[in-house]
Order: structure tokens, then sequence, then C-alpha cells
């Protein structure tokens, strides 16, 4: 009995097993793994941006110095800013969110294995490229945020290009991770974890991720129109052809504000688990914290128009702005709150990490009061553009962020390493953190309202700020002291650091449940949750409560994953609500196609950088065939599950379609990618529009209605047979594969007319895109569904080679492919009706 | 059986209650934004006229997402297992988020009657 269970706890292990060797390195998928690697990348960046403030605080220590000139200034705050912001702090969250999540929810990894991979290597090359800009002769200089015309093919180098590009990437991982993160908290949750149940970090990252989903999409969008201005002369952003600068600050700062919150609101998460844990107490008002949580998802949205006060918009829409600003600061409030009640008469010990929360405290709150400050109409009219802004975010993204994300590193690296640090090291660092921090940041606000500007770099000697400007370089010497602090101590109990335990900090969630560091597949059997802090005493039942059906399914299911299976690797999926155990979900094993698509996607990104056209579109096919080749579901697979017997001793379905597959939900999530980028489009357009002397410009007449109705409708038409090739072989009964095969043809036929139709117009418009912005936008839209018509196609047929021949272990998987595939051709041929109501009708009709 | 049919209330109520407000209110945002841009600067006369009726419609809309879940409360009845504190649990978020978003979207809905007079 004993070598059976031995026997089968060695192929359970060694399914698992990350690959070896350098090509495993490279095939890595597993969450833990990337997640580190995500975490360790984010640092080093970290470690730059860091650096180049140091150059620039020894510039600004006493005036009119001659450190370095203006445009070196220039380039060192647009690298800072950009790599704090994009390279630095949400990739880091990422990381956090990659390898504690599944620990915190009973996973065994996230959902999509394959795509982690693909959004680290994603990132890793977009930062590569992003910092290869040094390497061009004119780095970018335009600031974090890239105002047009600065960033237009007008004023910057070619270093501005290998921003916009390597940018591009990072969103594409930031996207990744986004659906990555929502769909694993959804469908991958512990039994029993009903959203009630649902750790709180695990709320903030569910409401972070949803929001990476949509504000993402609109900056891919956003940079990639630059790109087309700077490399191709499209005219989006050139006031001289009809283009516009405010466009671009719309579309910035709608990713741009969310942006502060997707990062803020994971670190309240940490937060409340440590005050949590320190208070040893559960979080005092849950649900009212977990609606601030998503009432600040929803409302920081409606944020993007607060940095623009100073550029005269009407003021109606302002005052909109003004309260929603406000409502945020009353989410927060509510979440200081319940962290004061939840630590009120406890008696909390003072770790390290929980020293980094006093001091999130601390500098958050202040931050915040500035905030509130600024968000007053005509106060931010006053110190806009002012140091006193710096001192602002800076104390909102270091208090409110960095600090948290230091509390994490402390918290959790015991977990990851299975050492523990060193106190007196970490004490260290922290008092070097905060004192530095506040005497960084203190004296610009004073040095704000006696004027000192933002972004120059120096200032004259009668402003007399000098005094403030020595301590305030003192203080970003004392951070790094700090951080440096921090890094040492990570060195050394990684080598020498004692044992620390499965739960040095004594925390009531699952992470404290297993060994430091935990095995590869975290669980190896899943856990059944019965309480929102399982580890803290199993609640009781009270008396006379029914004895739990569902309880009784999921000790089932759980015992029949114990250490099973072994011929591939799963976990339990759950329903999103009430955490019933719903289905095994397969995950994806260890691939090199991951890497290999980032690969191709950053050899056509270069390819644009060096204007090699041939690269461009041998990029590509590599990208799409390395996806397909990652994502082509095996018939062999399939029948290793199907015969499998799981299904038998789990009671629940081993092959999953609908919404209890974790793919149903990735699909839905890129629908919302999609449909946020589309939205992105007609909403240039029609701003576009509403600026325009006149619109289509005299000399361009808009396309041909009858024509683009002739180009667009056979997707209605392929929409429509897909969704009846999908009901037919949902149908009960179904054998023959007859019906869907030739619905599915039809569909397939339908699409490549369209292509071929659609591409006919694309070529003979009667205007250019480089004559004016009009002209840009169109060919933009038709281009894009041309683009989505394509990959319909590409699904289309996949599917209808798989349907050719069906085994019975084929067909549940054929059919969630067919939900898949039907779902995109509907959402193409939403985008074409749309789009065919923008260009064509549109103009003709208002 | 299946064991997702044997909650209380259906899921497009429990959906909506989770996310009725919310929506409501960037729909509102969204709508009330666009009609001020690009009527102002488009010189359409009924800009406000457009935004009350808007407002007036987000807000019902926001109510009546307070209003399921506080029906979603009471359905999932006496709290005495699991299934009926999730549902329960659903129906308190909802009647406070919801709650908060009508307040939010009639508090923005004011200074439209300030310019009103104007
Ligand atoms: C290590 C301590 C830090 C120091 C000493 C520092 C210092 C500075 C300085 C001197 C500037 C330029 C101000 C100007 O002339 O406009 C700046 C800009 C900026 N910093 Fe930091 N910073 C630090 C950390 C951070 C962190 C952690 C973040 C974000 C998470 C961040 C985000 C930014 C951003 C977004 C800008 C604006 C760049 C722009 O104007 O485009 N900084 N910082
Ligand atoms: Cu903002």
């Amino acid at each position: 009995m004993k070598t059976a269970d031995d026997a089968q706890l060695a192929a359970f292990d060694a399914r698992w097993r990350s690959p070896r060797g350098w090509l495993g390195f490279f095939t890595e998928v597993n969450n833990q793994q990337l997640g580190v690697r995500f975490m360790v990348t984010s640092l080093i960046f970290f470690a730059i941006g860091g650096f180049l403030a140091l150059l620039m605080r020894i510039q600004l220590t006493v005036p009119e110095n001659d450190f370095m000139g203006p445009q070196l200034y220039n380039e060192l705050f647009t690298l800072h800013g950009s790599t704090m912001m994009f390279l630095f702090a949400v990739p880091f969250l990422e990381g956090l969110a990659l390898y504690v999540l599944p620990l915190m929810i009973g996973s065994r990894d996230v959902a999509f294995p394959r795509l982690t991979a693909f959004s680290y290597w994603t990132y890793l090359f977009g930062g590569l490229i992003f910092y290869a800009s040094l390497l061009t002769g004119t780095p970018p200089d335009a600031g974090w945020f890239a105002y047009t015309p600065l960033s237009g093919p007008g004023f910057a180098g070619l270093g501005m290009d290998f921003w916009v590009m390597g940018l591009a990437l990072v969103e594409i991982a930031g996207l990744a991770a986004g659906v990555e993160i929502v769909v694993t908290i959804l469908k991958l949750r512990a039994p029993g974890m009903s959203l009630r149940r649902l750790p709180m970090l695990a709320w903030t990252l569910l409401v972070s991720g949803a929001m990476m989903i949509f504000a993402f999409s609109v900056l891919l969008v956003a940079t990639l129109l630059l790109e087309l201005d700077r490399a191709a002369g499209f005219a989006f952003f050139d006031p001289d052809r009809g283009g516009s600068s405010l466009l671009w600050q719309h579309l910035f700062w709608f990713f741009g504000h969310p942006e502060v919150y997707i990062m803020f609101l994971p670190a309240t998460g940490i937060v409340s688990t440590l005050v949590t844990t320190a208070a040893r107490r559960p979080l005092a008002a849950y649900p009212l914290v977990a609606m601030a949580v998503v009432v600040t998802g929803f409302v920081s949205f409606g944020l993007w128009m607060h940095h623009m006060y100073a550029t005269g918009l009407p003021e109606l829409g302002l005052s909109f702005f003004a309260a929603a600003s406000l409502m945020i600061g009353v989410a927060s409030g509510i979440q200081i709150f319940a962290w004061i009640a939840t630590l009120w008469g406890s008696r909390p010990r003072i770790t390290v990490p929980f020293l980094y929360v006093l001091g999130f405290f601390f500098n958050f709150v202040l931050g915040g009061f500035t905030g509130v400050m600024v968000a007053v109409v005509p106060f931010d009219w006053q110190v806009h553009d002012t140091f006193f802004i710096v001192a602002h975010f800076h104390y909102v993204l270091i208090g409110g962020v960095v600090f948290p994300v230091f509390a994490a590193l402390h918290y959790w690296l015991p977990k990851v390493t299975g050492r523990l640090q060193n106190e007196r090291l970490g004490r260290w660092g922290f008092w070097l953190n905060f004192a530095g921090c506040n005497l960084t940041f203190f004296p610009m606000h004073i040095m704000g309202f006696l004027g000192l500007a933002r972004r120059v770099y120096t200032y004259p000697e009668e402003l007399q700020i000098g005094g403030y400007n020595i301590v305030s370089t003192l203080g970003a010497f004392l951070m790094a002291a700090g951080f440096v602090a921090i890094v040492v101590d990570l060195l050394r109990s990684v080598r020498r650091g004692p044992a620390a335990g499965d739960n040095p900090w004594d925390t009531g969630t699952l992470d404290g449940s297993m060994s430091s560091p935990p095995p590869i597949y975290s669980f190896l059997r899943p856990p059944v949750v019965r309480s929102r802090e399982p580890l803290w005493g199993p609640v009781k039942h009270k008396a006379g409560e029914p004895a739990l059906e569902e309880e009784a399914l999921s000790e089932r299911a759980s015992a029949a994953l114990h250490a099973a299976p072994s011929d591939w690797r799963a976990t339990l999926a759950t329903d999103a609500i009430t955490g019933r155990p719903s289905g095994v979900q397969v995950l994806a094993e260890p691939s090199l196609s991951p890497l290999l698509s980032a690969l191709g996607l950053t050899l056509a990104f270069v390819g644009v950088l060096l204007k090699s056209y041939l690269l461009i579109p041998l990029g590509l096919v590599l990208a799409v065939s390395f996806l397909a080749r990652w994502m082509y579901p095996s018939s062999d697979y399939n029948r290793k599950v199907y015969s499998s017997g799981l299904a038998e001793r789990s009671g629940l379905p081993v092959l999953l379609e609908g919404a209890r597959s974790c793919s149903w939900w990735g699909m839905l999530c890129f629908v919302g990618i999609a449909g946020s980028a589309f939205v992105a489009l007609f909403f240039c357009y029609f701003y576009l529009w509403l600026f325009a002397e006149s619109w289509p410009p005299p000399d361009a007449a808009p396309p041909d209605p009858l024509r683009g109705a002739i180009a667009h409708a056979p997707l209605l038409l392929a929409a429509g047979a897909a969704w009846l090739a999908k009901r037919r072989l949902a149908a009960p009964g179904f054998s023959a594969a007859r019906g869907p095969l030739l619905l599915l043809s039809a569909a397939l036929a339908f699409t490549v007319l369209q292509l071929g139709l659609g591409s006919f117009e694309l070529a003979t418009l009667p205007f250019s895109p480089r004559d004016h912005s009009y002209g840009s936008s169109v060919w933009v839209m038709l281009m894009v569904v041309l683009t989505f018509s394509l990959t319909a196609a590409l699904l289309l047929a996949c599917s209808l080679a798989r349907a050719r021949r069906i085994e019975p272990w084929d067909l549940t998987p054929l059919r969630l492919q067919l939900q898949l595939t039907t779902m995109f051709v509907l959402l193409t041929a939403l985008a074409a009706a749309g789009t065919y109501a923008v260009v064509h009708l549109a103009p003709r009709l208002l | 059986m299946n064991p997702r049919d044997r909650l209380p209330v259906s899921r497009w109520t429990l959906r909506f209650c989770l996310l009725g407000g919310g929506i409501a209110w960037t729909l509102h945002l969204v709508g009330a934004w666009a009609i001020a841009e690009f009527g102002i600067l488009g010189g359409f006369a009924g800009v406000n006229t457009l935004i009350l009726v808007l407002s007036a419609a987000m807000l019902l809309a926001a109510g009546a997402a307070t209003l399921v879940s506080a029906h979603v409360r009471r359905a999932a009845g006496p709290e005495n297992h699991e299934d009926a504190r999730t549902v329960a649990f659903c129906g308190r978020f909802g009647i406070v988020t919801n709650a908060v978003f009508t307040v939010i979207i009639a508090a923005q809905t004011v200074p439209v009657f300030y310019f009103l007079d104007q």
C-alpha cells in the first residue's frame, strides 16, 4: 500500500517538476518561478530608475548647477518616470499576484500558465527595447506621458520610437497578466471559498486586473496610433493635418489615472493582509472594504480628466470630475477606518513588514491630503507643473505603492526562500527609507509654493530654495541606502538566514498552510475552505445547521485530486460566486511556444523601429504560428483526460466547456480588450471630427456606403453560420458532424470573402491616410476590421480541421473551441457593423 | 442535479446586484461627459436637458439595483447554511455599493441645475 502511494506521489511530483537545464529555463510556465522572475526583473528596473533619480537630485542640489544640461535632464526624468510607472510598479504587483494568489486562494497554478510565460517574455523584451533607446543617440525626452507634439515626429528622435514600441510590448504583457489574474480569481478558488471568503488581496487584485484590461487596451491603441504618426506619417496628433494634441492627452489619461489605482488597490490589499495578520483578527467591516475597492475601481476611470484642468475644457464636464475625485477620497477613508478598527485594542507585533505598513499610513495620508487639495480646481491652476505636484505624486506613489511593495517583499520572502531575514537590517532599511522619503519630498511642497517649476533642469539663485534642495538631495541618498540595506538583507537571508518554518507570521490565509518554500504544485491536495481565515482554527457549525451537501461534494473532489492526476496537470475549478467545485481544470505544461511567439512579436516591433518591412510580416507570422501551436489542443491529450476515470472519482466533469472553463472566461476578457480598443478608435474619430473645420476634409469624399455594405455584410453572415454550427454541435444526441461542417465551411467562406472585398475597398479608398487625420482614422478602423477578419478566418479554419474527425473525447473540447470561435466571429461582426456605421453612414447622416 | 440551479435568486439577479450601480454610474459619467464635450463644442442647444434625462435614467437604474439587492438580501432567508450566507453577502454588498453609486449620480447631477440658470 505504502509503495503504491509513493509511486503515485513520485509520478505526481514528476508531472509538475520544472524542466531542467537551460532549455527548461525558457520553457518554464510555473506561476511561482515566473512570479519570482517578474519580481526580480522589476526590482532591477526599480534600481535603475532610482539611480536616474539620484542623478537628477545631484543636479538640483544647488542653483544654476552645471552637472548636466537641460537635454540630459529631460531624458532623465522621462526615463525615470516611465521606468517607475511601467517597468517597476505594475510588473512587481503582477509578479506578486502570480506567486501569492494561487497560494492564497488554494489553486495549483494560475489559469493560463503559458500566458504567464508569454507575459513575462513580452515584459522583458519590452523593457530591453525601452532601454535600447539609450543607444540611439536621441533618448526619449518627452516626459513619462509623452505629450504630443513633443513626442511626435517633428520633435523627438528615434529614441522615442523605442520608447513607444517597448511600451507597447509591456502593455501587451500587462493585458495578459490582467486576464490571468481575473480568470484565476474567478475560476480557480478552493472549494468553499465563496465571494464572502475571498481574501481582501484577491478582491483588490480582481478589481485591478479588470481595470488593467480596460486601461491597457486604450493605452495600447494610443501608443500604436502614435507610432503610426511617427513611422508612417499618419496625422492623428498633427494639428496641421486635422489631428489633435488633446486627443493624445485624453487617451493617455484615460489609462493614466486608473493606472495609479491599478497599482494602489493591490497595495491596499497587501496592507489589509498585513493588518489582519498583525492584529490576529479578521478584517473589520469586510463587506464595506470590498465595496470601497469596487467603487474605487469604477470611479477611478471617471477621473481621467482631472489631469487636464489647465487645458480649458467646458466647466460642466469639470464639475463632474471634481465630484468623482472627492468620492475616491471617501472610499480610501473607509479603508483606513477599517484598518484602524481592526488594529484597535489588538496588540500588533511590530515586525519589519508592519513597520512599512505604518510608514504607508503616514505617507499616504499626507499624499492623499495634498491630493484632495489639487482636486480643487482653482488650487490646481495655481500649483500646476510646480514641484508641489512632484511632491504630491511621490508621496502617493512611494507611500501608497512602494512602501506596501516593500512590506510585501519582507512579508512573503520567507515563504519564497524558506529563510528568515535579519530583523536589525530590516529595521535599518525601513528607517532609512522612511526618513529619506520624507526628507526628499516634504521640502518639495514648499519649493513648489515658492515657484520651483517641474521638469526644469535648474533654478536661479534668487528663488532662495537652495537649502531645501540640499535637504532633498540628502534624503534621496538616504533612500538609496535604505534600498541597498533591503537588497543586502535579501541576499544574506537567501544564503544564511535561519529556516522560516511554514508560517512565520502566523497568518490565517492558506499561504501559511504549506512548507516554505512551497512545493512547485502548491497544494498536494486541494484544500476545502470553511472560513475567511482557514488557518485560524476551523469554524464551528452553528447548532442545528443542516449538514452541507456541498461540503461532501467538495471533500470528494478534493480527495480525488490528492496527488492526482499524474498524467497531466490539473487543479479544481469552482463557481465564481458560490465557490462550489464545478470541474477539473486542465493546466498547460511547459512549452517553448510562449517564448517564441513573444520573440516573433518583438521581431515585428523591431522591424517597425528599423523600418525593415520584411521583418514585420516575418515576426508576425512567427508570433501567430507559435501562438497557434501553443493553443492547439491535441486529441491524444483529450483522450488521456477523458479516459482517466477522474471524472467518476471526483464527481466532476474533466473536459470543460462554456462558463465552467477558464478558456471561456479568457475569451470574454479578450472581447473586453478588443471592445475597448474599438471604442477608443471610434472615440478618436468623433473627437477629431468635433474639432475639424470640415469632416471629411473638402478634397476627400467619404467611402461609398453601398460598397462598404457589400464589403462588410459577409461578416454578419459568417457570424450567423458560426453561431448555428455551435448550436448544432451542442444539441443533445448529436452524432454526425455533417451539419456543423457545412455551416463552418460557409462561415469560413464568408469571412474569406470579406477579407477580399474589404482589402479591395481599403486599397481603393479615394484618399490617403497621410493627408488628413480623417483618412488616418478611417484607414486604421478598416484595417483593424480586416485584421480581426483574418484572425476569425484562422480560427474557423482550425475548428473546421478539428471537426472533420470527432472521437468521443474530442466532442467537449470541440464544443468549447466552437464556442470561443463563435464569440470571436460575433465580435468581429459587431466591430465591422460599428465601423460601417461610423465610417460609411455617420458622415452622410450627421 | 446541477447545484448551480439551487440558489434562491437567479444568476442575472446576482450579477445586477453586484455590478448594476457601477455600470449605471459609468454610463452616466461617459454619457454626460460626451454630451457636455460634444454638445457644447458642437453648439447643440439641449445639452442640459439631455444630461438631466440621462441622469434620471441612470438614477433609476442605480436605484433599481439597490432595491434588487435588498430583495436578494431578503430572498437569502435565514442565514443558516452556506448558500444563504453567500447570497446574503451579495445582497448586503449590493445594497451598500448601489446606494453609494445612486448618491454619486445624484450629487453629480446637481451642478447641472446651476448651469441651467445661465
Ligand atoms: C527613489 C526615490 C525617488 C526620487 C529621489 C525621485 C525623484 C524624482 C525627480 C527629481 C523627478 C523630476 C522632477 C521634475 O523635475 O519634474 C521625478 C519625476 C518622476 N518620478 Fe520620481 N523619484 C523617486 C521615486 C519614484 C517612484 C518610486 C516613482 C513611481 C512609482 C516615481 C515616479 C516619477 C514620475 C512619474 C515622475 C515624472 C516624470 C515626468 O515628469 O515625466 N519616482 N522623480
Ligand atoms: Cu489622476
